[in-house]
């Protein structure tokens, strides 16, 4: 009896051990990659052009991609006809407004659809449940036309005023979680003079501050990783590229300067990291609730 | 509130008017954006298809009937487009018994340490994607990548494979690339939904006597069945709008990476209509997007009859 006990506990040491081996394999893969390119970020580029590699930089340690690509005003500016900073901050203030404003204008139709009564509401809600079938690649080309049209390509508008209307999916979310609230409150509210307007944002919206904050992270990530439509609404207007498009246009414009785009994906890498490490919790959530699945 | 005097009747109706209102209003612009930027545009984009148009001025389309559709499907580029779309999308699957494997190992009883290996696994996703793929595309390099380098380090010069030039090496790469990037939020997804599984089942399954295995099969993959179809429905969808990756490494390599083997739908209508415009132009490009549409949709409602029958 003893003995069988014994094996047991041996078999499931066994088993662990295997476990956290498998889960390392799978850290190390996700990690080495970005190691890779950090260590060759602080390599001198002739060392990074040469064809042996070592994991550590054998003839010494260069900030010059980093001091480059910092600087607002470089010889890479002639290159790329914009500069990494300003690249940075297009990128920020463009995901931004869209993604804060969107958030506010998604949760109060998610608000009304959950809490309020109005003529149509079901309609309303059908047909923006509808409206995430339609991949957006159909209209891709219309759009373009639709925007030259008005005079708005070459430059950020494209990219911004179409996400200040919310989207059909943060409504979605939003009428879940706050169907969930009980109703007393809102009527409380309510009976207290405060308008429909006024309940959401005093009662409904402080008491959803986490859903707030995971669908805004999400939201925001998606803005900021956005490639395709900075890519054709921008064009050649180099003062609002994105730290998307500058980047991708650095590896053919800044050929081969490796330690000067190594520093580029690092720099851009690092602030949705580090908003990543500060706010999981939320991200977790926010992706748990986004698939609709759980929250 | 219906029994209410007759004057103060005629302000409550006022408000009730007032709350009405305010709630459309309130409701109303998300409905109104997609108008605006969804319906408008793909009503113009149905109309292109059928029209012959090679710069951005409405007023010089000319009617081309289905002539677009026509010289589309007689494109070997479209065609091709289509198979290496649906190449590409091998890395849904692999992403997803990968997603569930990895799951599966921080679910297991006795692990320590989950947060941090979630939290590890989640990096990708949150990586901003042109920077992995400038990263990967490095990695992989010829001459002076790190992958090649190390090749070379372990098995000879002669090791040393050429990712970015060479088809199936290319193809290759990108898929590896395309599962870093995709397992993280799979894992997420799949630990969430392997927690929510009722513990009590497993307790019942073990007095019955049935082995880790089974438990898996009748138990957990039951569970984490809705899950599973998300993730297929939703990678097939965006497997199908594939675009940045491929974009990105293709315009490196000969424009559309070797033998156009990066060249998915969405990177051909984006060159019919922006490389290429005056060669095909926009009702060129509009109606390839449709054909896209359709095959989305056909493909969606096939997966979602799947389902039922596998129900029934």
């Amino acid at each position: 009896m003893k003995n069988k006990h014994k094996r047991c506990r041996s078999a499931r040491v066994g088993t662990l051990i295997l476990l956290y081996f498998l889960l390392a394999l799978v850290t190390l893969a996700v990690i080495v990659p970005f190691y890779l390119i950090f260590i060759s970020s602080i390599k001198h580029n002739y060392e990074i052009l040469s064809s042996t590699f070592y994991w550590w930089p054998k003839y010494g340690i260069s900030f010059e991609g980093y001091k480059k690509v910092v600087s607002a005003n470089s010889e890479l500016s002639l290159y790329i006809g914009t500069s990494i900073p300003l690249s940075f901050w297009n990128t920020v203030w463009q995901s931004v407004i869209p993604t804060l404003v969107g958030i506010f204008v998604s949760g109060a139709s998610g608000y009304a659809v959950a809490k309020l009564k109005f003529p149509c509401r079901g309609a309303i809600f059908s047909l923006l449940i509808a409206t995430m079938m339609i991949p957006g690649t159909i209209t891709l080309v219309s759009s373009y036309l639709l925007f030259d049209t008005v005079g708005w390509t070459n430059g950020p508008l494209p990219l911004i005023v179409p996400g200040l209307f919310g989207s059909a999916g943060n409504v979605f979310f939003m009428r879940q979680y706050f169907s969930g609230l009980p109703d007393e409150l809102t009527e409380a509210a309510k009976l207290d003079g405060l308008s429909n307007f006024g309940t959401y944002v005093r009662i409904a919206m402080p008491l959803s501050v986490p859903v707030f904050v995971s669908l805004s992270l999400l939201s925001f990530i998606g803005h900021y990783n956005a490639y395709l439509n900075p890519l054709i609404y921008l064009g050649d207007n180099t003062k609002y590229y994105t730290l998307q498009i500058t980047l991708k246009n650095m590896m053919s414009l800044y050929k081969n300067q490796w330690d000067v785009i190594l520093s580029t994906c690092i720099v851009s890498i690092l602030p949705l990291l580090v908003l990543y490490l500060f706010t999981q919790k939320f991200f977790i959530k926010g992706i748990s609730m986004s698939s609709g699945l759980k929250g | 509130m219906k029994e209410i005097s007759a004057n103060p009747l005629v302000r409550i109706k006022r408000k009730k008017y007032r709350d009405a209102a305010s709630g459309l209003l309130m409701a109303l612009p998300p409905v109104i954006g997609f108008f605006l930027f969804g319906f408008i545009p793909q009503l113009v984009s149905l109309w292109l298809g059928f029209q012959e148009l090679h710069s951005f001025d409405f007023s010089q389309a000319q009617y081309a009937g289905f002539s677009n559709f026509v010289a589309i499907f007689k494109d070997p580029a479209f065609l091709k487009s289509i198979g290496n779309t649906f190449l590409y999308m091998i890395s849904t699957p692999v992403c997803i018994f990968l997603g569930m494997g990895i799951a599966l190992l921080l679910s297991a009883k006795g692990v320590k340490g989950k947060k941090f290996f979630r939290s590890v696994f989640f990096i990708p996703y949150v990586c901003s994607v042109v920077a992995t793929t400038v990263m990967w595309y490095w990695i992989f390099e010829k001459d002076f990548g790190i992958l090649n380098g190390i090749l070379a380090g372990l098995f000879g010069e002669s090791a040393r494979v050429n990712w970015l030039e060479e088809v199936w090496p290319f193809r290759t790469a990108l898929l590896i690339m395309l599962v870093w990037s995709g397992c993280g939020y799979n894992i997420i997804l799949y630990q969430s939904a392997i927690a929510a599984v009722d513990k009590n089942l497993y307790e019942a399954a073990e007095i019955d006597g049935a082995n880790a295995r089974q438990q898996f099969c009748h138990i957990t993959w039951a569970g984490i069945s809705p899950t599973t179809f998300y993730m297929v429905v939703m990678g097939v969808i965006k497997g199908f709008q594939a675009f940045t990756m491929h974009q990105i490494w293709g315009s490196q390599v000969g424009g559309g990476g070797p033998d156009q083997s990066a060249v998915t739908m969405v990177y051909y209508i984006y060159e019919k209509a922006w490389v290429t415009p005056f060669r095909y132009g926009m009702g060129y490009a509009s109606a390839a997007s449709w054909i896209l549409a359709v095959m989305i949709g056909v493909i969606t409602v096939i997966i979602f009859n799947l389902k039922k029958k596998e129900r029934a």
